[in-house]
């Protein structure tokens, strides 16, 4: 009986997401799309366009499943492996959202001028709503406190800013076939490759930024 | 990445039981599991397989690939290639670690699939420093590294990304300082590398 | 910086800052008022032109740039030629620490007094010859601890990431109980140096 609470309320929201969108995504493939979005953001220098819509609704499926369960007998070997998945995706999760106030913190100054660009030019910001104020709040706490500790020279912290190393070098599996990705060599003559679906290489991750965005590529 | 998060994801792998129960299907988020059947085989994701068998309530069946015959041939294959061979599974050795890990007694010659394991894990190694040497002394910018497992890649991090990054700066510094006094220098521009050929 | 990435010098780092403060050999092209006490040799209130003088990097750097040049730099002795021969000849055998703690943050500061290129293909050169050195150490658990003592800040930093990698990458191999004996190393040794000489 608890299998079927359970199960409708997947059903429930597998329905709900096929509203939203023309192409159906399962659940599965949601959970799949969170790990290569989790090995996104461990891998790429910068901070990357947030995927909440996909956070959001795999909490709410943890939500879900975590009440029903409550309902579920103790001697059920079935909770112990229940509990095991909601532990896996909770880490895939927590370890995503980590990431990113972890190069909040960092490029702080940095990235809050990059979303104040992107608003005005009407793109869709990269930061998620909660991650904005928290952006904000830092960077504030930041700068009061360099101008009351570091009063003799000021400025430093707004004209001294930390952006990361975009030529970092990533490892990177193609999802799909892509032509002339420039290869960035630090030098004027630069190469091209193409990648066949599938293909997995080590390159400059300003040459792919884009793909990385667009979801042609993923890095590993 | 830490080994950790590699197995984690390694988990993942579709691998077959034999469970000694009968039980109604699992629905994780991830899937349905089941139903299970006593005596009847099905396929489990890797981290289910190995709760189940902690509790002594399955039989593992090994991949096809861990076979000692097999794993013969793979070696003999790895050690005459220059490149690196595909392997059987992009998680070979997680699965390796896990299944040898808790299921030895449901597969013949243990001792003897994990040292052969161990070998072709070794000969690509050693692949993997000549290839990785080669690339820094060619200030190589890009390498295919199509047959390379997710834990092999991420045995070359971070020294090989690294070194590479450091080679840029010194070389991206030049064509600044160049620009400003006067006009440009002829570099090498083989500046790609490969771990496949 | 994100302390998964590498080093990248910015505002805030101690690096840069240890590696502009190293002494830099320079050449007064003008008098400089008053700054006479800048010379310990000599007791004249004012800085004559053609002194030449040891001064830290970011001084000199200042010194150097704008449109009316108040110095000339010229190269520390461990970027000239005979000691870039010595590297030429063979990189892995220095001692790069007693060269400099900041032999290539130095040397990328340096590189711009130097217009013929030299002290940037040196650089290079080293950086990529003795990578195997270091690539050794970091996946050598009981190899010499005292070679470490031989690399410069920027090569000690890359040894230690990939020293640690390792270090997790061994533990987890050895949970997995796939076996790290004695003599299998020493017979992996052995196929390494043979798959080593078919790829050269």
């Amino acid at each position: 009986m608890d299998e079927i609470d359970i199960e409708s309320a997947l059903n429930e929201i597998e329905n709900e997401s096929d509203d939203e969108d023309e192409v159906q995504i399962s659940l599965p493939e949601i959970i799949q799309l969170m790990e290569e979005t989790w090995l996104n953001e461990k891998f790429s220098p910068e901070i990357l366009p947030n995927k909440m819509e996909i956070v959001e609704l795999l909490l709410d499926q943890i939500t879900t499943l975590e009440t029903n369960l409550k309902k579920l007998n103790n001697s059920d070997f079935k909770k112990g492996l229940y509990q095991m998945e909601v532990d896996r995706l909770r880490f895939l999760i927590s370890s995503y959202l980590r990431k990113r106030l972890e190069k909040i913190e960092i490029f702080c100054t940095a990235i809050l001028e990059q979303e104040k660009l992107r608003s005005q030019q009407g793109k869709d910001n990269y930061l998620s709503q909660n991650e904005l104020q928290f952006a904000q709040e830092y960077d504030q706490s930041i700068k009061d406190n360099f101008e009351s500790v570091m009063r003799f020279c000021p400025g430093i912290i707004e004209t001294q800013i930390i952006s990361p190393n975009i030529h970092s070098m990533v490892f990177l599996k193609s999802k799909e076939n892509i032509d002339g990705i420039v290869i960035d060599d630090g030098n004027d003559d630069n190469d091209l490759i193409d990648l066949t679906t599938g293909a997995q290489v080590l390159i400059g991750y300003k040459s792919i930024s884009n793909l990385v965005k667009n979801g042609d590529v993923h890095l590993i | 990445m830490d080994p950790d998060e590699v197995e984690f994801l390694g988990e993942k792998s579709m691998i077959e039981i034999v469970p000694t129960f009968n039980s109604a299907p699992i629905y994780f988020i991830g899937g349905d599991v089941g139903p299970f059947r006593a005596s009847i085989p099905l396929r489990v994701p890797l981290w289910v397989a190995v709760h189940l068998k902690q509790q002594q309530q399955c039989k593992i069946i090994p991949p096809d690939w861990m076979d000692l015959e097999k794993l013969e041939n793979l070696k003999e294959e790895e050690k005459s290639n220059r490149s690196f061979i595909k392997m059987p599974s992009e998680h070979y050795i997680v699965e390796a670690k896990l299944i040898l890990g808790c299921a030895a007694d449901d597969i013949p010659r243990t001792d003897e699939i994990r040292t052969i394991i161990k070998d072709i894990w070794d000969i690509r190694k050693s692949k993997l420093r000549s290839s990785m040497d080669q690339m820094i002394k060619k200030s190589a910018m890009y390498a295919a590294v199509d047959n390379l497992t997710l834990m092999e890649i991420n045995s070359i991090r971070p020294l090989l990304p690294h070194a590479l990054e450091q080679i840029y700066r010194i070389k991206s510094n030049k064509r600044a300082i160049l620009n400003r006094t006067q006009g440009s220098v002829t570099t090498p521009s083989n500046a790609t590398g490969s771990f496949t050929n | 910086m994100l302390p998964s990435s590498s080093y990248q010098p910015n505002y805030f780092s101690i690096e840069d800052i240890l590696a502009t403060q190293e002494r830099t050999p320079c050449k007064f092209l003008q008098d400089v008022p008053r700054m006479g006490k800048l010379n310990p040799s000599a007791e004249e209130k004012d800085l004559k032109v053609g002194t030449e003088l040891e001064l830290p990097l970011w001084l000199v750097l200042d010194g150097a740039a704008g449109r009316q040049l108040i110095l000339a730099p010229e190269l520390p002795k461990i970027y000239r030629e005979a000691y870039r021969e010595i590297l030429k000849a063979d990189a892995t055998a220095i001692d790069l620490h007693k060269f400099n703690l900041y032999f290539y943050e130095l040397g990328s500061y340096i590189k711009h007094f130097d217009r013929r290129g030299d002290v940037h293909n040196i650089l290079l050169h080293t950086f990529t010859t003795r990578f195997r050195l270091i690539m050794d150490l970091a996946n050598n658990a009981d190899s010499d601890p005292t070679i470490q003592n031989k690399l410069d800040t920027l090569e000690r930093r890359l040894f230690k990431d990939g020293h640690n990698a390792r270090m997790k990458l061994n533990t987890w191999l050895l949970e997995s109980g796939i076996p790290l004996k004695a003599a299998s190393m020493v017979d992996n040794h052995r196929k390494r140096k043979r798959v080593n000489e078919e790829l050269v």
